[in-house]
């Protein structure tokens, strides 16, 4: 194949046409209707106009892009009438014979699409945990010593919006996308052109992420460059914050719309597309946990959306959403009052706390599967299993109101949620029983994935009951605000989510790359990551019960010792993941080679060669019995798996 | 997990007799239509809950006028004549009356581009501008987020009119008409909403 | 390795482990509390929120003890070298045991719940007549506090012990928060909307407010003093600052809620 045809249309293509869009949006705006010049230093250069033409020229990249890409070429075909694609042309755009090429273009195999996401998120990770050390880095002593405060601001906002931006994909789009497909007999996702897209919608999502910290710089009206309003996003700083908050919404909005399309095809796949005999009750686990966070994410990611699109419409049109009155300094900008702040809040954690649950549900599902294999026993409990993902599901729409304790807004409800909050403890707890009775008696083969579903545990157990303290009010009103509630999610997320997300890496290693990841580096890394995550995060419930805020950059002497402890276990924990990457990286190229079931599980990945064959099955496989069934000796090659062996159960 | 092989024969293509094609991309239209009313159900919550709380006189500030009723009637009713048509094209199409499911789409098509072109002029001659209270925030993001359907739904409506003209949808294989149907009576209920929202709970004027 | 592993041995490790670490808890919370893990308690409503947060300490220590416990047995007694040469008993699952620990579950939010409800119902209580109405307003990056009672202003909050105070927070740009860690007096301060807190100081002392919401650049630079101290020395400050302003000037002292309020004078 010609250079030209394997680079148009392709990721290269994109970038180039994401680039002139950019240009042609943004020069349109400033030059053509604002009429500014090309020096953004210039104090004549008007805040809005500077705005407005950045937007103009994301939203022309974000269309280049796509187009560069080729995304629209189906589209077109099948509003034009034209002749629909044959299978040679679905093959070809699968990435048949492409060769690595397939990686760094539209291909629809959910092969390829879960490769590009786990390089993408893993990236992403990276950038987010290099915002974390920075953090540390601040914090490590009193006073703004390292960087100014509203550098640490816009520090500590990208750190927490692209951390959980990466944890929304990092397990159900690698894994999601390349596995769970083959796990129910498939030969692909329902949707593969959408797949293809929804990892196109995260990478420009990124590249307009990446412009954050350099917009605003020496803008005299803002207060630095990027965003300083944290994650969180609240309307009213929002809307007074630095010109970076406009990207950081079209990023996010653009995440979002990425994260919705792999939550339809994921729901559709697993609804249309099982293998024959693969009954709902006969999936693996994994398929229960990011349906549940599938489903979060296809209906709550549109209240973030209306927040995110309200803010910039407050700042560029000058709308009031969220300006109550016409008191202090707004009144001085042209704004008409009419809206409302507690707007802003409530948008934000309708969407923000089902979104947490998203986070750790496709590791719930998880943790439990590779309990199993790992104890060569079944599920203690499939349909608590169930009930208890299912229950965090539904419960988690229940208890936003929990983020607004101290705010103000309807406190008579603030029993109704305390009570909803509590409840959400017993579904989770349910995971934790099949996890012990799976565990219980079993044969524990300690792999560093099981060394993760351990840490899990742990980890999971001191965030969930940190945060029933802070679901009762009155302790709410002492904790909320502080370094607790930092220490309490960073526990959830990153001991859960993270540590699944990390034991999953691990476990389909061999699936994905055809090789094994190092045990030796694999096994120091993890305990690196748990005395440093550990470290960190006790060392911040305990700063946190001492009375420091979250979010400062400079804070009393008091909190100085125990600072100094979190930041250096920080400084650990980062360089454990650095080694775990470098584990990723060395194994891919010259790790030892894998056989096709490792692991001997008897999900039906393990049941393909390595490496997947592009059509995944060459027949569809008719399934007869649930995925836990180790006393069944034989796998369908009808040689037994190694290590299993057929006989009597003990006990 | 126990699985037998063979019975199912040698299929080298990606479509295995036991998948619902069909069933498929109805489930997936389905699912995209329920993301989208979850978005209405925010804008109307936040319309709700700024009308509730609205301070200081300022859901419409001295001197703002309201909308002409007319104007948005027509918007509505042409709308609601682009679903009509369309009812009619999709049970033509189950009765196999090829013809009146081409005039039908057709006619649906037509009414929805000029729903589309009322309504952007609709949105440019305002009585207020975005910047005048808590009404107009809310009504123009309202206004603007339906134009935007329409806008990305034209992709939708222009491909299924050459479609059909084409005659690719017969009585037993029209699955374009349906799934599309969902797209397209989901923004029309849409329109609906945004049209009574503020008949029902307007606000004080003064 | 025995295999079999037994239930006597990790409920015996999880009784002993969890009294013991009570124990410790009970010994050494004072003194921690003594070193400044937690911010010395100066009113009702701290001391009501640390004592639940004790209770909860206390109910938590089973809890996370069972699930260590019982992982950790499962480790240490189950585990095999290398990988598994024959499988585990094919269980499950177990409805008994499923119900019972539903029904414990139940049981312990339920007591949560009532035990948080107390506390909501104590935060909750309106001011009684002899409060103190202090209108607290935050704004990038100060918080100035206005005696509504004797119109007056100030910078620092000055407070009188045993004197309940009713504080009404407001903001007039962005979000703050209102926060004095000593008395656990926390109120959001939104634009546009009034927030109230009823707490009585029970100690007097120098105390500070902290800003809980981050606010801008100056976030972590907003701590304001307070002050708790004895009626008569209120009295006097009370005095002192009248003289130097007096009530006829309260038309200077823009009070926000004049913003909020309609021509009729109610809140629309």
């Amino acid at each position: 194949m010609s250079w030209t045809r394997k680079l148009v249309p392709s990721y290269f293509s994109g970038a180039v046409l994401a680039a002139i869009g950019f240009i042609v949006g943004s020069q349109y705006v400033w030059r053509v209707i604002g009429g500014v010049n090309w020096d953004l230093n210039d104090p004549g250069a008007s805040g809005n106009f500077l705005e407005q033409g950045f937007l103009a020229g994301f939203v022309l990249m974000t269309l280049g892009w796509l187009i560069g890409i080729g995304a629209f070429k189906y589209p077109f075909t099948w509003m034009l009438g034209l002749k629909d694609p044959d299978h040679n042309e679905e093959l070809r755009l699968a990435g048949k014979d492409a060769g690595i090429i397939r990686y760094f273009r539209f291909t629809t195999d959910h092969k390829v699409v879960g490769i590009q996401y786990l390089v993408v998120t893993m990236i992403m990770l990276a950038f987010g945990g290099l915002g974390a050390m920075l953090i540390r880095t601040e914090l490590m002593f009193p006073g703004a010593w390292a960087f100014p405060k509203e550098t640490y601001n816009t520090i500590v906002t990208m750190h927490g919006m692209l951390m959980i931006l990466t944890i929304i994909s990092f397990f159900v789009g690698p894994f999601g996308n390349f596995v769970i497909p083959i796990m129910i007999g498939a030969r692909d996702m329902a949707f593969p052109r959408l797949n293809a897209l929804s990892i196109a919608f995260l990478i420009i999502a990124m590249a307009v992420y990446a412009f954050i910290p350099f917009m605003g710089i020496g803008d005299p009206l803002t207060t630095g460059a990027g965003v300083q309003t944290g994650w969180t996003v609240y309307g009213t700083l929002a809307d007074q914050t630095g010109i970076g908050v406009d990207a950081l919404a079209l990023a996010v909005i653009l995440a979002g719309v990425s994260s919705q399309m792999g939550a339809v095809n994921l729901i559709t796949t697993v609804i249309a597309m099982r293998a024959p005999g693969m009954s709902y009750t006969r999936m693996p686990m994994t398929v229960w946990g990011s349906i549940g966070a599938s489903i979060l994410s296809a209906l709550g990611t549109a209240s973030l959306t209306v927040d995110l699109v309200m803010i910039v419409m407050d700042r560029v049109f000058r709308t009031s959403f969220f300006f109550a009155a016409t008191a202090g300094d707004f009144a001085n900008n042209g704004y008409i009052g009419g809206g409302s702040a507690w707007l802003t809040q409530n948008l934000f954690w309708f969407f923000g706390h089902p979104e947490v649950y998203l986070l750790v549900l496709p590791a719930f599902g998880f943790v439990m599967d590779v309990t199993s294999v790992f104890a060569r026993k079944p599920l203690f409990g499939y349909k608590t299993a169930i009930l208890g993902l299912m229950g965090v599901v539904v419960l988690s729409f229940l208890v936003w109101m929990h983020h607004e304790f101290v705010s103000g807004f309807l406190p008579e409800l603030r029993g109704f949620y305390m009570a909803s909050t509590e409840l959400i403890s017993v579904p989770t707890g349910l995971i934790f029983l099949v996890l012990l009775g799976t565990m219980w008696r079993g044969r524990i083969w300690m792999t560093v994935t099981m060394g993760f579903v351990f840490a899990f545990t742990w980890s999971f157990l001191i965030g969930g009951i940190t945060g029933i303290y802070l679901s009762d009010v009155p302790a709410d009103v002492q904790l909320h605000g502080g370094m607790f509630v930092t220490a309490h999610f960073h526990y959830t997320i990153v001991g859960g989510a993270l540590m699944g997300f990390l034991g999953a890496v691990y476990y389909w290693f061999p699936k994905m790359t055809g090789r094994m990841m190092d045990e030796k580096i694999g096994w120091i890394s993890f305990w690196g990551i748990q005395i440093g995550f550990n470290g960190t995060f006790l060392a911040m419930f305990y700063v946190g019960l001492q009375g420091m805020p979250r979010r400062v950059a400079d804070y009393s002497p008091l909190f100085a010792g125990g600072n100094l402890v979190a930041s250096i276990s920080a400084f650990v924990l980062g360089a454990s993941v650095i080694l775990y990457f470098y584990n990723v990286i060395y194994s891919w190229k010259a790790g030892p080679i894998a056989e096709a079931n490792p692991w001997g599980a008897k999900t039906l990945e393990w049941t393909t060669p390595t490496p997947v064959p592009l059509e995944n099955f060459g027949e569809i496989p008719v399934v007869t019995s649930g995925p836990y069934n180790y006393a069944e000796p034989a796998t369908p090659s009808g040689v037994p798996a190694r290590g299993v062996e057929a006989g009597p159960a003990i006990g | 997990m126990e699985i037998s092989l063979g019975g199912q024969g040698h299929e080298a293509s990606s479509h295995a007799s036991h998948i619902d094609e069909e069933g498929k991309v109805r489930v997936g239209m389905l699912f995209y239509v329920i993301v989208d009313i979850m978005f209405a159900l925010f804008l109307i919550s936040a319309y709700v809950f700024l009308r509730g709380v609205n301070v200081n006189n300022l859901w419409f500030p001295d001197g703002t006028k309201n909308i002409d009723l007319t104007q948005t009637t027509i918007q509505t009713g042409l709308m609601v004549a682009s679903g009509l048509c369309f009812v009619l094209a999709h049970w033509a199409v189950r009765q196999g009356i090829g013809g009146l499911v081409k005039l039908g789409i057709t006619l649906a098509a037509l009414l929805w581009i000029a729903t589309l072109i009322y309504s952007i002029q609709y949105m440019g001659h305002l009585p207020f501008t975005q910047a005048g209270g808590g009404f107009a925030s809310m009504y123009v993001l309202f206004t603007g987020y339906h134009i935007y359907h329409l806008l990305l739904g034209l992709m939708f409506v222009i491909g299924l009119t050459v479609r059909t003209l084409q005659g690719r949808y017969t009585r037993e294989r029209h699955m374009g008409i349906t799934t599309i149907g969902y797209y397209w009576y989901w923004v029309v209920i849409f329109g609906v909403i945004g049209y009574l929202l503020p008949i029902i709970l307007p606000g004080p004027l003064h | 390795m025995n295999s079999r592993g037994n239930l006597r041995t990790p409920i015996i490790l999880w009784v002993v482990i969890s009294i013991l670490l009570a124990a410790l808890y009970y010994f050494l919370a004072p003194v921690l509390a003594q070193a400044g893990a937690i911010p010395p308690l100066a009113s009702d409503v701290a001391d009501n929120a640390y004592q639940i947060m004790a209770i909860f300490t206390y109910l938590s220590i089973p809890v996370f003890v069972g699930v260590v416990v019982f992982a950790a047995y499962s480790l240490f007694t189950f585990r095999s070298r290398g990988r598994p040469t024959d499988i585990g008993p094919q269980i499950y699952g177990n409805t008994r045991l499923l119900g019972w620990w539903l029904a414990a579950s139940f049981v312990l939010i339920t007591v949560l719940y009532v035990i948080g409800f107390n506390g909501l119902a104590q935060l909750e209580a309106a001011a009684p007549a002899s409060a103190l109405h202090v209108r607290v307003t935050a704004q990038q990056w100060i918080f100035n506090y206005t005696y509504t009672d004797y119109n007056i202003s100030s910078s620092t909050l000055y407070l009188v012990e045993n004197q309940p105070v009713e504080f009404t927070v407001t903001s007039l740009d962005v979000h703050h928060s209102f926060w004095i860690p000593e008395m656990g007096v926390k109120a959001d301060a939104v634009p546009g909307e009034l927030n109230t807190f009823v707490a009585t100081p029970n100690k007097l002392g120098h105390y500070t407010v902290r800003c809980m919401e981050l606010c801008g650049v100056l976030h972590s630079d907003m701590n304001t003093n307070v002050v708790v101290e004895t009626s008569s020395q209120f009295g006097t400050w009370i005095s002192q600052q009248m003289s130097v302003r007096p009530a006829s000037l309260f038309a200077a002292v823009q009070l926000p809620e004049a913003a909020l309020l309609d021509a009729s004078g109610k809140r629309s």
